[in-house]
């Protein structure tokens, strides 16, 4: 009779128990689905910048290539005589929404050691007898995913 | 005022009981269609990017392996004016009329066109006078538009999906 008692009230507490558990179990799935999410989203976010920049930075070796070279070299180059840097803030793309995605580029020619003086180089007419001409045009795009930094460059070399 | 039997009394839940469970089964009701919805947003939100992710890149390779096999292009308002080699732009073109050599000195032709929602491809063969008037093929009909231009010298592909998001190719003609 008194082990039937404890049975009964044992019972009646248990529901209880059995809804803490319950909640405990939530709260935990619940975190770890919330982390999860988070986790793709920000790997998301990472290929969706990263598809973006390479566009980018593709076009900008394009672009290097197809300069007439006289633009390479004059004074309003779009490419700074080394060690200047040209920097400009950048859209590359838009995001769901529209909201933009920027970056920051920076863009420097730099000569090469056997151009003649008058082309920045230290070459003679002896190392260089035919006065030729080889520039180094690198853009390098700075760019954020989260709260990390990443840089990407590109450098294309022109001759004449 | 009767009172219950002690038996009786304790077979029953007190009223205190029974609201602190029914409290607490809400609250497990709530967590739950709170999890719920909150699957349901990522999903979307993953949903979102998908062009990005997913529809562009691959647009983007297929028009890179169609682009590098011409050896020139040329950029126009609509595939009319692509056809008649008429009124070329430089920007804003819906078509990009493409030049393809023969290994034999024949030349084909193509004209890679975005219209009614869809980027198409139409290819006229160097044995065939006219150009097909339907779409060869449909490259895809993701984009919500795709605008070509050529104003620094390399030809951009920029595309827009269905929630206004935007990437810009670049690529020329080998």
């Amino acid at each position: 009779m008194r082990n039937l008692k404890h049975r009964k009230s044992r019972e009646r507490g248990s529901a209880l128990i059995e809804i803490a558990v319950s909640y405990g179990v939530l709260v935990t799935i619940a975190v770890l689905t919330l982390k999860a999410s988070v986790n793709a989203s920000t790997a998301q976010m990472w290929t969706v910048k990263q598809a973006m920049t390479d566009a980018f930075v593709t076009r900008e070796s394009a672009l290097a290539s197809r300069y007439p070279f006289d633009e390479v070299t004059g004074d309003s180059s779009l490419w700074a005589l080394y060690p200047s840097t040209s920097a400009s803030t950048v859209t590359v793309g838009k995001l769901p929404g529209g909201a933009e995605v920027t970056a920051k580029l920076y863009r420097t020619r730099i000569p090469d050691s056997n151009n003649l003086p008058s082309a920045g180089g230290s070459g003679t007419s002896t190392t260089n007898p035919g006065g030729t001409e080889a520039w180094k045009l690198q853009s390098v795009l700075a760019y954020t995913v989260g709260d990390k930094e990443y840089v990407k460059t590109r450098t294309t070399l022109r001759t004449r | 005022m009767k009172r219950l039997p002690e038996k009786l009394r304790r077979k029953a839940f007190t009223v205190l009981e029974m609201t602190m469970a029914m409290a607490l089964a809400m609250g497990i009701a709530a967590t739950v269609i709170g999890l719920l919805q909150q699957q349901v947003s990522f999903t979307s939100i993953l949903t979102k990017f998908s062009f990005l992710r997913d529809d562009a890149p691959q647009v983007n390779t297929l028009l890179s392996s169609i682009v590098s096999r011409a050896d020139t292009y040329r950029l126009f308002g609509s595939y009319q004016n692509a056809k008649s080699l008429s009124n070329p732009v430089r920007s804003n073109a819906t078509t990009l009329w493409l030049r393809f050599r023969n290994p034999d000195g024949s030349i084909d032709n193509g004209a890679v066109v975005f219209e009614n929602e869809e980027l198409n491809f139409y290819y006229k063969n160097h044995n065939t006078a006219n150009w097909p008037s339907s779409p060869s093929w449909t490259i895809s009909s993701k984009p919500t538009s795709v605008v070509f231009a050529n104003t620094s010298g390399v030809l951009e592909i920029t595309m827009r999906g269905p929630t206004g998001e935007e990437i810009t190719y670049a690529g020329n003609p080998d």
